[in-house]
């Protein structure tokens, strides 16, 4: 047993024995609690601390000095087992009836020390002897496991039960007082890019730099009716035509066959336009960026959506912070939805068949399509992402990237290993990891350079592009190449981060039944106060919005009224309703299994939203 | 951080070196004798103290029922700061514990004024002549010293102002302003009168690139936090009036409409008329000449807010509404920065004329513009000394009274002399002054304050037979007005003897004598006694 070994299993029984004896002492935890408060902080918390490693890294046995860090990696099962097996003996030993008012007795600190030198011998012995990683021995372990905490739970459960009350007010106050800090914490990341008024205005467009950089743009396009315009505003941008790389990346199956003749045409104008379409049966973004990497030749990869229409200046400024700011390699554009009101009822009459049915699935589809309330707040979470959000997670150097007007320097791409074919949102994970290589990431957000794009044709289709966030989100978090980060705060807030939807959507729902439980139960009036801070947060968020979206209106010459900012208020609990509806969703094809690309449509509704023309647009 | 304070510091380095010279004067004045002077003139301190020793070790806000005099966030901090320094057990009486929290936060008013000015444009001189007049005016001395809620909401007030000019113009500094705020009127509710005027200021400061957004901070903050209080009155159902409770909506209305009035300030007879008289004798020079600098400084747009903030509360005073005796607080920082801007406006700043070529510009020749500037050095040379000369002359022996004379003492004494003397089980109805001490020194049954006896209905059940289940009495004798409202106590004070008087009957402590009783007999052995005895209060 190495000293090394001995000095970790020593400081665990010391914190074990500190922490009871303080819970037992003067924070008067009835004696058996305060054991499993240090239990189950060392079963929950980090395993390590400072750098850890990805957990699929863990797998195939890294060997050499990476191990060294890496700490006790049993599974969390065997670890509730052991400490479990430790509770039982300070349970045993101790007598709940003699520790004194005055402190915890000796009895207390004897029985604490046993049991702890008890859990930590059993996980240090397990974790020598090695576990066998066999499916049947894993089955096997895991029904011992659970047969070792059953009791455990078992006298757990009638505490709990018999102190019920005391029990649901503390886990609700937990719960409140964790909904109130990320409240705030989005509340004020959300507005960071107005907290000083000198960081509002932070693309400088006068200053323009010599083109020298080779841009190679991909555009993945996948039955896109639109994707000629897209490809001809590239072309009518005003960096040189000779610098630009276009690489189109189409399907070659029988689906995708006008989009592929549409970009066949603009290539034979155009030399500098390629069209790749690889064999396959399963396309996916990921996989069409990760092809056509290899036919980039430029210095900057840029990524653009086939539907989205980038402005002319884009290249321009693009070249211009990467002539002057050699040290960053990634350059992140704002990305915007224009159209806040949805399609006109004219526009609708003519396109749709059987729009003049009736019956109740007609009324649901009308419900499901025309409705455009949520169009203006899908819009103002673009402008406050792009604007605020993702400049924060800049400067602190954790971003998940957006996978639209993003560009890359190729080496950086090289060296980072291009994008990871199985993910859903490969954006977010090229974010995480370029963040872990400490790569450092510029977001630049000006309505003449933003690309602009649609919301999606309906509030349906929004749920599936939501589920499909949150899942690819929640991919990235169990991936776990955030746990590389250097700071302990970076990796609080990639946790945080990747986490974050399914948190926001479970809150849309725990917050209005905190209010509702304030009727029923008889809690301190203290604690009411407590269950509605976060609601008073959440308030204060909408109410902070109007000041981005009035921003937003005038930054695009928008004509918003009065009432769109009422609706916009008005819209938010729906629309976390709807939120909650794609994270329900997310979690249930994460716990199924079903990983399948669900992909948005787009029908071209932003081009001539607003009263700032775009040239160029055939 | 280490490097953000570093580099903060060097900017300030000359400010910094001058409130390191001014804070251990100021502290020193207000320091020494705190306690002794002024003497315990007023219930309001004891009440604050004994509301915050309640939340400390009773967990309730108030030791009576709490009626919504004042939102509680004062006596909160009071708690706080008696929780964290054991205040109530180490202090010598529990108006002191109270008292020394106000000396913390005098000294944070000082720097924050000292800030405010220099954010208004004031030179460091004049910041820091604002500072002195503000600190060492022995009105200032009287009321600061006192553990009143005015000041624990002057500070926060002053914080709010300095964030509200703050030059970085962050929607953080906004947020600031508007949580400073609230916690203002948190302290007394008093001070919303100064909203329109923070909110001036921060418009006045205002930059328009994130003006939507520090706008809607401000004002987030300031009514979320504030609406907590309503909350707080929602959650108990005392938000309404209703039958068996006291509720927010009758304790407004009271504090606004029905309360008496105090009089005219014109009418030498009034209670107004006595509590300005009182003011305009500890000191009648700051406040105003602070007032008269306010007309002139209403031309100037940086100094406008502050100047209309005093002039509103000059007129206020008017109004022949209420007036609280520490009224005056709120008025003290804003005549200290006025007098010293209008100081600050009349002195010609030396580098003007060069920079700006100003009397080539007006076409004076340039002769006249220096003869102009050299009156106005010397106006406002002979003003500052002038006014040197005179508030020596008037202040000094003030301060001396005040950091020489213990008017404390009898207070002290009578608390010392009735627990070592008076060791039955007899009921004492005090003043709140002496109740918290008599509480800390474990007095059962618990003391009863006066006010109480006739106007809670629960602490009046505990007195079945009225006047005489009151056993001892301990207080000075309140003016007729008050012995009006709460007869039982007059009804008492009438049926007493005093058994030793303090401070030339400034506090004396009584013994009732009912009708079948004598005052060498202890309260148990009375005949009256047969009738049930005061039920004990609960939290005992």
């Amino acid at each position: 047993m190495s000293p090394t070994r001995l000095a970790a299993a020593g400081w665990g029984v010391g914190l074990h024995v500190t922490l009871t004896a303080l819970g037992a002492g003067p924070l008067g935890i009835d004696q058996p609690l305060a054991y499993l408060i240090p239990a189950a902080l060392a079963v929950l918390g980090p395993r390590t601390s400072g750098r850890a490693g990805p957990r699929d890294a863990i797998r195939p046995a890294p060997a050499g000095p990476e191990r060294a860090h890496r700490g006790n990696r049993l599974p969390r099962w065997v670890q509730l087992a052991c400490e479990a097996a430790g509770w039982y003996v300070f349970a045993a030993v101790g007598e709940p009836g003699l520790s004194g008012v005055g402190g915890p007795g000796l009895s207390t600190w004897l029985a604490a020390a046993l049991g702890a030198v008890t859990a930590i011998a059993a996980i240090t012995v397990l974790t020598r002897r090695g576990l066998s990683a066999r499916p049947a021995a894993r089955r096997r372990r895991r029904v011992a496991c659970g047969l070792v905490v059953a009791p455990l739970a078992v006298a757990l459960a009638v505490t709990a039960a018999r102190h019920h009350h005391t029990v649901l007010l503390a886990a609700w106050t937990g719960v409140s007082l964790l909904m109130l800090v990320v409240a705030v914490v989005t509340l004020t990341r959300g507005q960071y890019g107005w907290q000083l008024p000198e960081r509002v205005h932070h693309v400088d467009l006068t200053d323009i730099a010599p083109p020298r950089h080779r841009v190679s743009l991909i555009v993945p396009a996948r039955e896109e009716p639109v994707l000629g315009r897209t490809l001809t505003q590239i072309l009518a941008g005003d960096y040189p035509e000779s610098l630009v790389e276009i690489v189109v990346m189409v399907s070659h199956d029988e689906v995708d066959r006008a989009t592929r003749e549409i970009a066949e045409q603009i290539a034979r104008r155009h030399p500098n336009v390629r069209v790749v379409a690889p064999e396959g049966s399963r396309r996916s973004k990921p996989l069409s960026l990760e092809d056509a990497r290899q036919h980039c030749t430029g210095d900057l990869v840029g990524i653009v959506d086939a539907e989205s229409l980038i402005a002319p200046g884009l290249l321009t400024y693009v070249n211009t912070l990467a002539s002057r700011q050699p040290d960053v390699g990634i350059f992140q554009g704002g990305v915007q939805l224009m159209n806040v009101r949805g399609p006109d009822r004219a526009d609708q009459a003519t396109g749709r068949d059987g729009a003049g049915a009736a019956g109740p699935r007609a009324v649901l589809r009308r419900l499901d399509t025309d409705a455009s309330w949520w169009r203006a707040r899908n819009c103002l979470e673009y402008y406050i992402w792009f604007m605020s959000r993702l400049r924060f997670q800049a400067r602190a150097r954790f971003i998940p990237l957006g996978g639209n007007t993003v560009f890359i320097r190729r080496d950086v791409l090289d060296r980072l290993g291009g994008w990871d074919v199985a993910c859903l949102t490969e954006d977010c994970d090229l974010g995480v990891r370029a963040s872990v290589a400490g790569v450092r990431t510029i977001v630049f957000y000006h309505p003449e350079l933003t690309t602009r794009e649609e919301t999606p044709e309906s509030l349906t289709k929004l749920v599936v592009q939501r589920t499909r966030w949150m899942m690819g989100f929640l991919q990235v978090l169990f991936k776990g190449d955030w746990r590389l980060l250097p700071g302990a705060r970076q990796r609080l807030m990639a946790a945080e981060m990747l986490a974050m939807p399914l948190f926001q959507a479970v809150a849309g729902v725990l917050l209005p039944v905190s209010l509702v439980l304030t009727l029923f139960l008889t809690a301190p009036t203290g604690l009411v106060i407590v269950f509605w801070l976060p609601m008073g947060a959440t308030v204060m968020a909408v109410f902070t919005e109007q000041a981005a979206f009035r921003e937003f209106a005038d930054a695009y010459d928008l004509d918003v009224g009065r009432w769109d900012s009422v609706r916009l208020v008005l819209s938010a609990p729906l629309y976390q309703l709807a939120l909650s509806v794609a994270a329900v969703r997310a979690a249930g094809r994460l716990l199924r299994g079903r990983l399948e690309w669900e992909k948005t449509s787009h029908s071209g509704a932003h081009h001539g939203v607003g009263r700032v023309s775009l040239e160029g647009v055939s | 951080m280490v490097a953000w304070l570093a580099a903060h510091a060097r900017a300030h380095r000359q400010s910094l070196v001058l409130l390191a010279v001014l804070l251990p004067v100021v502290a020193v004045i207000h320091g020494v004798n705190f306690d002794g002077w002024p003497g315990r003139v007023t219930d309001d301190e004891g009440t604050y103290a004994a509301q915050a020793y309640s939340m400390q070790y009773w967990n309730r806000i108030a030791h009576y029922t709490y009626w919504y005099d004042h939102p509680f966030g004062g006596w909160l901090l009071i708690a706080i700061y008696t929780k964290l320094t054991d205040g109530f057990h180490r202090a010598p009486t529990a108006v002191t514990a109270a008292r020394e929290l106000m000396f913390w936060l005098h000294l944070v008013s000082c720097v924050l004024l000292y800030r405010l000015g220099r954010l208004l444009g004031l030179r460091r001189f004049f910041a820091a002549f604002a500072l002195l007049a503000y600190s060492l005016s022995p009105l200032g001395l009287w009321y600061q010293r006192m553990a009143f809620l005015d000041n624990i909401a002057v500070m926060w007030l002053l914080a709010a102002f300095t964030a509200a000019a703050s030059p970085r113009r962050s929607v953080g500094a906004a947020a600031l302003a508007g949580t400073f705020m609230a916690f203002s009127f948190w302290s007394k509710e008093t001070t919303l009168l100064f909203l329109p005027g923070l909110y001036v200021l921060l418009r006045q400061h205002r930059d328009p690139r994130n003006w939507r957004f520090v706008r809607r901070n401000f004002a987030g903050c300031l009514i979320g936090i504030c609406a907590i209080y309503i909350l707080y009155a929602a959650a108990k159902n005392e938000l309404f009036e209703g039958p068996g409770h006291v509720s927010l909506e009758w304790a407004v209305r009271w504090q606004l409409f029905e309360r008496a009035p105090s009089g005219s300030v014109l009418d030498s007879g009034s209670d107004t008329y006595n509590v300005v008289r009182s003011w305009l004798d500890l000191d009648p020079y700051l406040v105003l000449a602070g007032i008269a600098a306010a007309v002139p400084l209403l031309a100037l747009r940086r100094l406008r807010v502050v100047a209309v903030l005093l002039l509103v509360q000059f007129g206020f005073i008017f109004r022949d509404g209420y007036l609280p005796n520490p009224y005056v607080t709120a008025m003290l920082p804003f005549a200290a920065l006025c007098v010293a801007g209008l100081l600050d406006m009349a002195l010609p700043r030396r580098a003007l004329p060069l920079q700006t070529g100003r009397p080539l510009q007006t076409g004076r020749p340039a002769w006249l513009g220096m003869l102009w500037a050299m009156v106005r050095r010397g106006v406002v040379g002979a003003a500052v000394v002038g006014a040197v000369t005179a508030v020596t002359l008037d202040w000094t022996p003030k301060i001396h009274t005040a950091l020489t004379r213990d008017a404390g003492a009898p207070s002290r004494d009578a608390t010392r002399w009735f627990l070592a003397n008076l060791r039955d089980h007899g009921t004492v109805v005090t003043d709140d002054i002496a109740w918290t001490d008599l509480v800390i020194a474990g007095r059962r049954p618990l003391p009863v304050w006066f006010y109480k006896l006739d106007l809670d209905p629960q602490v009046q059940a505990q007195f079945p037979n009225g006047w005489r289940d009151v056993d001892y009495l301990m207080m000075g004798k309140p003016p007729d007005s008050v012995l009006a409202e709460v007869p039982l106590v007059a009804e008492a004070l009438r049926h007493s003897v005093v058994l030793k008087s303090f401070g030339n009957g400034e506090i004396e402590i009584r013994r009732v004598v009912p009708p079948g009783c004598r005052a060498d007999l202890p309260p148990e052995r009375c005949e009256h006694r047969a009738s049930p005895r005061r039920r004990t209060p609960s939290h005992t």
